[in-house]
């Protein structure tokens, strides 16, 4: 096998070394999440703050980046400013490829530079370069001023240390450009003064015969999906709006209701004819980016990359059926660095507070240009922003007056566009997910709503369910397969062995479970346990439209199954010293 | 008797909308088989080829899956299959 190398950045010390991962290392976590949460977990210690020095950002690839198709995800991976716990956030985009080219599979960011600064890959050549003239600049006017290179940087946002900030890559560049959205690591890049990581090489990647012939099996096998191709060919995931809001489980008005009036407005059948461009990564058939433009409305002429999370929780979970206002939000998110679907469902709960009277600021749900100053507001932390720039559970905790209730999020981290009351797994999913409330560590609504191949109403093999998906998740994204495109466990076990990687089938899905406890494992020493592995109160009270609530008690019985199959202690959720044994990680017991 | 197999959403246009159909089969590849003689154009639309599942589409035995692109897997009388579409994500 090849030698894997990665940069370790020092911005206190302005010092930037090259190191090879250790060989057991690569074979024991393979790349993407699985190596950066080993990372996380062995460098940075307990309880230091987010936002301190202390903490770091590791961005990683995977080996299989610009190699098999579909494959140059990168993953950012740090300490969570909005959940104090573990955050990981995946990025499409050919920032990995470029990385790889250079000859790196990941770089680790330590300490805070004195001034803000871009770090500047050419070549093999990495250095820090000063960027105080980029001070409060945009996503794209930063990627502008790299032109020519592959640009990862932060907007507004980061610098103000919005705690759901974000880091978006080739906004300017050809191909698909996508942000590493969740769990606020712009903040953590904004708190150490680093403005962007720019990567241009020339370099080429050996690519070994065999693997060439199981790249071109791939790209083929995904060329000729039809299904695939069409699935995505309105934007990412937008058929599901239609389908979810006649399953009654589309978000509408802060989770009150689970099916928008104005559902016609925004689905995929609106932003189709509005689509001006289309996108993909490296080495993908597929192609989910598609832009649209809106040519009506009161921001008409407004663009952005449109998907189902940000239209719907811009949209109808804030009451909003102006196509425009929504590809306004979406735009100023990401021209701000900051994550579309906290931001949703942030000023859902403000119009919510609003409309109560909890808060000295008049905004409605519905409200377009109300929803389109709020947004300015976060970003520069002016009036009610600046405490909503810190998510909703903190935003509920000072507030108060019940507002807790109704503050959308698990573990700090506010939910997608899937109210779990008409998909129960998704409840367990969002209280068990490692990053907080995310629909992407297992997203059995695709089986429960999307497919119907299963009850949505029932528990039973839920618990089961979920686990299985959050393990082959973790393993194919520590690779990093793209969530959109499927790659059996044998396919991926023939690759990476291909690539002189030691690994069967078997221990594809034992590294998923692997990699998932190494996560759990940081949380739990950052004090995270069973508590914390809830679900708002709001989903135990009944929905506006159908009536749905779930059941504690069913939701408990799911937690508990969850918990025997994964081998952690149903008191506390903690994995238990023989299951860690079991994975090889004992020696990572707190 | 035969085995229950739910049926992606994307696939019912083979079952004439039916969500749930029956199958029978000693392995997941015979149960497909079954399928076709009931409804034909359905393995092609699983994507089937050379006897792996090649597309967007994945056989879960019970509520589990072993993420394999071979059909090899046994079946018995009382498991219920799903075959769904498996993007991850939304």
């Amino acid at each position: 096998m090849q030698d894997y190398k990665l940069l370790r950045v020092n911005l206190s010390e302005g010092s930037i070394k090259e190191e090879t991962i250790p060989s057991q290392l690569i074979n024991n976590y393979i790349g993407g999440k699985g190596l950066a949460a080993y990372y996380l977990y062995t460098e940075v210690k307990a309880k230091v703050d987010p936002l301190s020095p202390a903490n770091k950002v590791i961005f990683m690839a995977g080996p299989l980046a610009g190699i098999m198709p579909c494959c140059t995800h990168h993953v950012v991976t740090t300490k969570s400013p909005l959940t104090g716990g573990y955050a990981d956030s995946f990025a499409a985009g050919n920032f990995s490829y470029e990385l790889r080219k250079a000859g790196f599979l990941g770089i680790i960011i330590e300490g805070k530079s004195p001034n803000l600064v871009t770090l500047k890959i050419e070549g093999r050549k990495a250095t820090l370069e000063d960027a105080s003239h980029l001070k409060g600049k945009t996503i794209t006017e930063t990627d502008k001023y790299y032109s020519g290179f592959n640009v990862a940087s932060i907007g507004p946002g980061g610098e103000n240390l919005v705690k759901y900030a974000c880091i978006l890559n080739n906004v300017t560049g050809a191909g698909r450009s996508a942000a590493a959205g969740r769990g606020g690591a712009g903040a953590v890049m904004g708190s150490k003064n680093l403005k962007a990581i720019a990567v241009k090489s020339d370099g080429k990647l050996e690519i070994p015969e065999k693997v060439k012939d199981l790249q071109k099996k791939h790209f083929k096998r995904f060329a000729d999906d039809k299904d695939l191709r069409e699935f995505f060919s309105g934007g990412l995931f937008t058929p599901n709006i239609d389908i979810c809001n006649t399953a009654n489980v589309i978000p509408t008005r802060n989770f009150t209701e689970g099916s928008f009036e104005k559902v016609k407005s925004i689905n995929e059948d609106a932003l189709r004819p509005n689509i001006i461009k289309k996108s993909a990564c490296y080495l993908c058939p597929v192609g989910c980016g598609n832009t649209v433009k809106v040519n009506r409305g009161p921001f008409k002429g407004t663009e952005a990359t449109v998907e189902y999370e940000p239209t719907v929780l811009l949209g109808a979970n804030c009451g909003q059926g102006d196509l425009s206002t929504i590809v306004e939000s979406i735009r100023l998110c990401n021209e701000y660095g900051v994550d579309v679907m906290s931001m949703g469902d942030v000023i859902a709960f403000a119009m919510e507070c609003s409309e109560k009277g909890l808060i000295d600021y008049e905004i409605h749900f519905g409200d377009a240009e109300k929803q389109i100053e709020l947004i300015k507001m976060i970003v520069n932390r002016e009036g009610i922003g600046n405490l909503l720039a810190e998510g909703v559970k903190v935003a509920s905790e000072k507030i108060a007056k019940g507002s807790e209730d109704f503050a959308i999020h698990v573990k700090g981290l506010e939910l997608p566009a899937y109210d779990p009351r008409g998909s129960r797994a998704m409840a367990l999913a969002y209280a068990t997910a490692d990053r907080g409330g995310c629909h992407q560590r297992a997203w059995p609504a695709g089986a429960e709503v999307v497919d119907k191949t299963a009850d949505p109403f029932t528990t039973t093999g839920k618990a089961e369910l979920v686990k299985e998906l959050q393990d082959y998740n973790a393993a194919a994204w520590s690779l990093i397969t793209c969530d959109c495109v499927p790659y059996s466990a044998e396919w991926l076990a023939e690759i990476l062995s291909s690539l002189g990687f030691s690994i069967n089938e078997k221990e594809f899905m034992t590294l998923g479970e692997k990699v998932y406890n190494v996560a759990r494992l940081f949380n739990v020493r950052e004090g995270f346990s069973r508590k914390d592995d809830s679900m708002p109160k709001r989903f135990t009270e009944p929905m506006k439209d159908t009536g749905w609530k779930i059941p504690m008690n069913d939701f408990e019985r799911m937690l508990d199954e969850y918990y025997e199959f994964r081998g952690w202690d149903k008191k506390t959720g903690i994995p238990k010293a023989e299951k860690l044994r079991e994975l090889g990680i004992g020696e990572l017991a707190p | 008797m035969g085995i229950k197999v739910n049926i992606s959403r994307q696939l019912q246009q083979f079952t004439n909308g039916q969500m749930v159909v029956e199958a029978v089969g000693r392995n997941i590849g015979e149960c497909v088989e079954s399928l076709e003689a009931q409804f034909p154009g359905i393995k092609k639309g699983l994507h089937v080829e050379q006897g792996e599942l090649n597309g967007p589409y994945q056989i879960y035995v019970k509520s589990t899956n072993s993420y394999t692109a071979k059909l090899d897997k046994p079946v018995q009388e009382n498991d219920e299959l799903a075959i769904r579409f498996t993007v991850a994500g939304g």
